[in-house]
């Protein structure tokens, strides 16, 4: 009997390379044709602390993690007292026990032992290595092709050179042959290569920074802040190959009005940051939607206020990023749920931008960011640029008033080296030339312009993606990250209770689709999801579509949702 | 020398107070500009908060008033857009040695080619009369009674610590001398500061008129070696008795931007952005 589905979570201490084991597992997995899900849980400590990584993997489409997990890989004797409890009754342990000197505790689970330390060690490999003899080792007990798990580590460590390349094939080598040796049964009949889809192996960050560098994103400024410091490296790695500055500032600060100056010159320009570092681009984030300079802000979420939870996630900051700034005037704020999302959405962001000339706030958090998923390859054709109502040298007209009150609130825009197109970009409230004035219905008419443009994205956008059975009475509604969770969670509804309910997800919060959303839920009953204590999409559907969510089903503890456990929470209410 | 007036904005004139020195710095400024015949539609001045950034009202080149402190990182996010523009900065004291003294030495250590002017009153004037970070300790105010107790920024020997290739410091009240100084201040290739000194007839009651004329005096090129750090650092720090006025310090480095422009082979504002190809990144992700 073959298997179809497996769960396998590794944990290890900090500085173990247990972080770079997640991307090559799951790549192991996805070119055999599987779907993975694989998200990381670790402190905001660099050495010591506890990393676990978790591999989700299925024959079947899924998108979220799930509990409990079938093989337990423990690298340290404290992965052992902290995560056996994971382990569902029959699974595996697959532990060190020479080195570890741990007494697993549960009797209904199977014991893996692999002296892993021993295994490195007799290659003359360095102790870091153990992750990858653990990962050859987990690839034997599961039955699978370890010439796919050899792909994967020449994917992750090609650049670097063959001998290192080699090296952890060794190590993954040995890790396979002594498991295969003494446990020759793979886990419940083995898990062998499928076909399926060729797909990608990416974090919600990697789509963001595809979909920026394809929309033409040519500066982008961030200052290091988890979860989106890894735009930073992916950005850097391919800043020279794609013609993009990229700037470490000296704080958030300096990093927007940066980016609005390059925004202001005609780059398309990008910051990237988590709650604490948006808090201190508020201002320049105003200067952006004053003087009306296209910007796309990424809030990778974590939980707050202050430093909270620096490596953990959440859906807090919505309610701050549509209002953050003193004053009146239209900003964007969408939140993509998956890599597909992260893509064509940063994408469209950077048109909206221009064309309504205003920043768009991109909102991800941490779950998003940084867990690996499987894509297939997005289809960019048809993806074209607008740039909006950007005047090219020859093109200004001879009466040019760069803040026209235009019945759609966006004016034509000319960028410095431009002759004919000389224009005040003016914080100070101003008239329709940019000169400044305090002039009572030129203020008003200037700030009407500016809010003129929610109407005209507005009739731009949808909104919304509805998933699932239309005529269903219970509708789940959503935001973000939750997507995956939320659809993996009305399958197993589908699946085990034969239940199909619907699922409003809420792409753009501004504009926010009113109208879309009322039609939706309107004579429904309604279970809000979110990963907040304060319910924030909810409250701006009792705002926007004066609709009150029956049940709301929150986590705000840091962690993501579990797809089962959400399952069972929605079952509760139903 | 081109036309002076081609930098006028038509049917205005400053609001700045009678007698203000923001009119001297903005006469040769204009001066400046003539003089070097810059093309105004290539040439981007940023402006920071307070009477100094008004100033923003009254020139005719792409400006962008920006925000209190923070005219420094939009000028440097300009320039790398666009390095064929000439970006200039105006703020005042409060702007740059205040609110945004940080991104100051920050620019100045990446050396990138921007020109910032400081209107330095040493006073809050929007704010009718608070002490600024330069104010001289002990002088008093209706918000500081007792006399201010903290030290003075010193803000041309942090730049020079900090790695500006070019410092120099001018006076309203030297018209020609200071238009010769923006000039030279342009012209140089990399982060420029040049701090000048502005009386504030309304607030400022220490610094007058009177008060720079007595204490200035232009540095004598023959003598003062511009080129020689350890002299421009101690002229920096003359700020008592006597204050020297002109270029302190000027040496050739390599700027941030020219850096960025080596990575790039087109100017990122202008580079075409249709059709970018992003395959090649899908297929390492396969």
């Amino acid at each position: 009997m073959s298997n179809s589905r497996l769960n396998w979570k590794i944990g290890g201490e900090a500085g173990y390379g247990i972080m770079t084991v997640g991307e090559i597992f799951s790549k192991a997995f996805i070119k055999g044709g599987y779907c993975v899900v694989a998200h990381t849980e670790y402190p905001s400590l660099i050495r010591g602390g506890h990393n676990t990584f978790q591999v989700r993997i299925d024959a079947q489409r899924i998108r979220a993690p799930i509990q409990p997990v079938d093989i337990l890989v423990a690298l340290n004797a404290e992965t052992v007292e902290l995560d056996l409890n994971d382990l569902v009754p029959g699974g595996v342990l697959l532990y060190d026990a020479q080195s570890s000197n741990v007494a697993p505790t549960r009797e209904d689970i199977i014991l893996c032992e692999v002296p892993l330390l021993q295994l490195v060690t007799d290659l003359q490999l360095p102790k870091v290595a153990v992750n990858v003899a653990a990962m050859g080792a987990s690839v034997g007990l599961i039955g699978y092709e370890l010439t796919l798990l050899n792909a994967a580590i020449q994917d992750a460590f090609g650049g670097k050179g063959e001998k290192i390349v080699e090296q952890n094939v060794s190590a993954a080598r040995a890790g396979y042959d002594y498991v295969t040796r003494a446990y020759p049964e793979p886990y419940k009949g083995g898990l062998a290569p499928i076909q399926g889809p060729r797909r990608m192996t990416l974090t919600g960050n990697d789509a963001i920074c595809m979909g920026a560098l394809k929309a033409g994103m040519k500066f982008i400024a961030i200052y290091p802040m988890t979860p989106t410091h890894t735009i930073m490296t992916y950005i850097a790695s391919h800043a020279r190959e794609y013609g993009v500055a990229m700037v470490q500032p000296e704080d958030e600060i300096a990093g927007i009005n940066m980016a609005v100056g390059a925004s202001f010159a005609g780059a398309r320009s990008m910051v990237a940051t988590s709650g604490g570092g948006f808090s201190l681009m508020v201002e320049g984030l105003g200067l952006a939607g004053a003087t009306e300079n296209p910007l796309v802000v990424v809030d990778g979420q974590r939980p707050g206020p202050s430093t909270g939870l620096a490596t953990r996630t959440a859906q807090g900051d919505l309610r701050f990023c549509l209002h953050a700034s003193q004053g009146d005037f239209f900003r964007v704020v969408l939140a993509p749920g998956d890599p597909e999302e992260c893509f064509f959405e940063t994408f469209r962001a950077f048109n909206l931008a221009d064309a309504l000339q205003t920043p768009v706030l991109v909102l991800t958090d941490k779950h998003l960011a940084t867990t690996f998923f499987a894509a297939e390859p997005f289809e960019t054709n048809g993806l074209a640029i607008d740039r909006g109502l950007l005047l090219a040298e020859g093109e200004v007209p001879a009466d040019f008033k760069r803040y026209e009150a235009t019945p759609t609130g966006v004016s034509a825009r000319t960028v410095p080296g431009v002759e004919g197109g000389i224009f005040n970009a003016n914080s100070d409230e101003h008239d329709e030339r940019g000169h400044f004035s305090e002039d009572a219905p030129v203020v008003a008419t200037l700030v009407d312009k500016r809010c003129r443009k929610y109407f005209t994205a507005a009739a731009l956008l949808d909104g919304i993606k509805y998933h699932g059975n239309v005529t269903s009475g219970t509708v789940l509604v959503g935001w973000g990250s939750t997507k995956g969770a939320i659809l993996d969670a009305m399958d197993f509804l589908r699946a085990r209770d034969g239940v199909e309910l619907g699922f409003l997800q809420v792409l753009f919060m501004s504009p926010f689709p009113s109208q879309l959303v009322k039609e939706r839920l309107e004579g429904k009953r309604v279970v809000l999801i979110e990963n907040n204590r304060g319910a924030q999409l909810g409250s701006l559907i009792k705002e926007h579509a004066q609709i009150r969510p029956d049940h709301t089903i929150l986590r705000y503890d840091g962690r993501a949702f579990n797809a089962d456990e959400l399952y069972e929470r929605i079952k509760e209410v139903l | 020398m081109g036309d002076i007036h081609r930098y006028d904005v038509p049917d205005t004139w400053p609001t700045w107070c009678p007698g203000c020195g923001n009119f001297g710095i903005w006469n040769a400024m204009k001066n400046a500009y003539a003089n070097m015949d810059l093309a105004p539609h290539k040439t981007a001045i940023v402006c920071g908060i307070g009477c100094s950034g008004n100033l923003s009202y009254w020139i005719n080149t792409y400006v962008l008033h920006s925000l209190h402190g923070r005219s420094i990182p939009v000028a440097q996010g300009v320039k790398l857009a666009n390095s064929d523009l000439t970006v200039i900065v105006h703020a005042g004291d409060g702007d740059t040695y205040g609110e945004g003294l940080g991104h100051l030495l920050h620019a100045a250590r990446r050396n990138i080619d921007i020109t910032v002017f400081v209107h330095d009153n040493q006073v809050y004037g929007l704010t009718t009369g608070q002490p600024s970070p330069t104010s001289f300790k002990g002088t008093k105010w209706k918000v500081a009674p007792e006399g201010v107790f903290a030290a003075p920024v010193p803000p041309l020997p942090l730049a020079l610590i900090a790695g500006a290739t070019f410092v120099g410091r001018g006076f309203s009240g030297e018209n020609k001398h200071l238009s010769e100084l923006i000039v030279k201040a342009i012209r140089h290739r990399g982060f420029s500061l040049v701090d000048i000194g502005q009386p504030c007839v309304t607030f400022n009651h220490v610094n007058t008129w009177k008060w720079w004329n007595d204490h200035v005096y232009t540095l004598d090129e023959t003598e003062h070696d511009r080129f020689d750090y350890d002299l421009a650092l101690k002229k920096a720090q003359e700020v008592g008795d006597k204050i020297p006025i002109g270029v302190l310090y000027e040496v050739e480095k390599p700027t941030f931007d020219d850096e960025y422009r080596s990575l790039n082979a087109e100017t990122l504002a202008r580079a075409p952005i249709e059709d970018i190809d992003v395959d090649k990144l899908m297929a390492r992700h396969l």
